[in-house]
């Protein structure tokens, strides 16, 4: 019924179907006291793929947690309310860690992969995309580029249409000439490390 | 035409309005400063002082809203919370 | 010598980060060396006014919670060599920064500049209470709008209470035309009310929206009126005692070839 999975960027605690609000307290109990050292301060995101509970409910199920992972913090997340299909939410965890993320990635959000980074969508200025390897975006691609940031110079990076504000392939950065404007229409292009510096390449 | 005879016979300057509204809302919001705030403080402090160690910086005190007892109305409040580091003479 | 100063507001969309921007400038056309530093983490947007979004690399978060240097965080200007930004983090939330780390790289900073200007998030929350705590002196910006002078009223005791007693009010976006007519509070009522000294007034003027959409600082348009404005602020900033724009004093039926600007003592 409740299944713990652990990321770099904290817990999630999948809630099926509940029988009853105490079994499901019962069960968060004796799973996060077995974990209990090892996911103190963590963030936890609980994500309930049922709408069994009221928010009262909720809000003792997050005390409890609350009460066992000192330092931790809960927040929810119901499946429904994720564009994400669930498949794609436990790819996220498998172990290539491709992130597909599908929308828009607006100012401010960071979206970070430990493999390669697929954005179904538009990467609007003032945000930060963030991969180990490789990043591909269908639409726009504004914002902060970041491919190979475990240092993989041969990361690239690929959008219908180019036009970040800088793009960094490992330990290099290149940003957009002053004054240049938007590439016009869609035309897919690449950036990638080319006898040291990021060169962008028209296909 | 009714509006240029408006301006000079019967409407006040927008400008007169404003200033006025201003100064009535201004003297509500200014009942107690925060300057006021920070003496109160300091006087908390030196007062409690006397019978237990307080660490000033932790010593916190704001103006908030509450309800009176009749529920009737909504009253100003004053929120202390004063953190104690230790009781001494208090405790004996 | 040098100074450190906020630049507030209390009320959103008044101007402190266009004042920011332009004051920086016009102090860096006078050979002072400037950092602006844009405090408002999680909705920067200093850079973009400035013309600097392309470069930014490191941000304020990344300063103060080491990752990068301070040296390799900061932007300089393309026009003006003595002018620096320093971004504020767009990924980040308000609570990323202390006051007390703010107030430690305010410190470590202001031996290198002149000037050190921190443009302040709208509200009176953790972002305020950072930039406050930097700051030996402020400079509250406020439109003739009784919102924005109620909340400039606010922020000015909240300023007293920090310990920034050294304010001094700018008046921004005044339309002449209006303040002669009556429906505009001018500049006489918004300095009786606030009880703080003027710094100067900035008239309402297309080229400062025309200067933010090119990302070019509006000091280098000789021929605006918001132009002079800001330079004057800078120098009175200096030290310098410069008259004040006069803008719309003028009594009924005022004299149109007056309709500008004189410059005279208000």
């Amino acid at each position: 019924m409740i299944t713990l999975k652990g990321s770099k960027d904290g817990i999630t605690i999948y809630i099926e179907e509940a029988a009853s609000l105490e079994a499901a307290r019962e069960e968060l109990a004796q799973k996060l006291g077995e974990a209990k050292a090892f996911f103190r301060d963590a963030k936890v995101v609980i994500r309930l793929e049922s709408d069994c509970f009221s928010a009262f409910q909720l809000y003792l199920l997050q005390m409890e947690i609350t009460n066992i992972l000192e330092g931790a913090s809960v927040s929810f997340i119901q499946s429904e309310a994720e564009s994400l299909p669930k498949e794609t939410v436990q790819e996220k965890e498998m172990a290539t860690e491709d992130v597909w993320y599908r929308g828009t990635v607006r100012s401010g959000q960071v979206v970070t992969a430990q493999g390669n980074l697929v954005i179904l969508g538009d990467a609007n200025p003032g945000c930060e995309l963030r991969a180990g390897g490789s990043i591909v975006v269908t639409g726009t691609a504004r914002g902060v580029l970041c491919a190979g940031i475990h240092g993989d110079r041969s990361a690239v990076v690929s959008a219908a249409r180019l036009a970040p504000s800088q793009i960094r392939i490992a330990d290099v950065i290149s940003r957009r000439p002053d004054g240049e404007g938007e590439p016009e229409g869609f035309r897919p292009e690449f950036a990638e490390i080319r006898e040291g510096s990021i060169c962008i390449i028209t296909k | 035409m009714t509006a240029f005879f408006n301006r000079f016979f019967s409407k006040r300057q927008s400008r007169d309005i404003a200033k006025e509204r201003l100064k009535l809302v201004l003297m509500g919001d200014r009942g107690i400063s925060p300057a006021l705030l920070e003496r109160v403080k300091e006087d908390i402090l030196r007062v409690l002082s006397a019978y237990m160690e307080i660490d000033p910086a932790e010593l916190e005190i704001k103006l908030t809203e509450t309800e009176n007892e009749e529920q009737t109305a909504v009253v100003p409040a004053l929120v202390a919370s004063i953190p104690i580091r230790k009781t001494g003479q208090l405790v004996s | 010598m040098s100074e450190v100063i906020v630049v507030t507001s209390g009320k959103g969309g008044v101007g402190k980060t266009t004042t920011t921007a332009n004051i920086g400038a016009a102090l860096a056309c006078q050979k002072k060396r400037v950092l602006l530093i844009d405090t408002d983490i999680g909705l920067r947007n200093l850079d973009l006014i400035m013309g600097l979004e392309n470069r930014v690399v490191f941000n304020l978060v990344d300063v103060i919670e080491e990752s990068c240097g301070l040296k390799s965080a900061l932007v300089r200007d393309k026009r003006f060599d003595t002018l620096y930004l320093l971004p504020a983090a767009q990924t980040k939330d308000k609570d990323a920064v202390t006051q007390t780390q703010m107030k430690q790289l305010c410190d470590s900073v202001r031996e290198s500049y002149d000037y050190v200007i921190l443009d302040c998030p709208a509200g009176i929350e953790q972002g305020f209470k950072n930039a406050a705590a930097g700051a030996d002196k402020a400079i509250v910006v406020t439109t003739p709008e009784v919102s924005a002078v109620r909340d400039a009223d606010k922020i000015i005791g909240m300023l007293n209470a920090y310990g920034v007693t050294r304010q001094r009010l700018l008046v921004n976006r005044v339309r002449p035309d209006m303040v002669r007519r009556g429906d505009m509070i001018n500049l006489q009522d918004v300095t009786d009310i606030l009880g703080i000294d003027l710094i100067g007034v900035v008239p309402d003027d297309e080229s400062v929206i025309v200067c933010a959409n090119r990302g070019e600082p509006i000091v280098l348009r000789t021929k605006s009126l918001a132009s002079l404005a800001y330079q004057n602020i800078a120098r009175r900033i200096m030290g310098e005692e410069v008259p004040f724009l006069e803008l719309g004093r003028e009594g009924f039926f005022g004299k149109l070839k007056h309709l500008f600007v004189r410059e005279g003592v208000s």
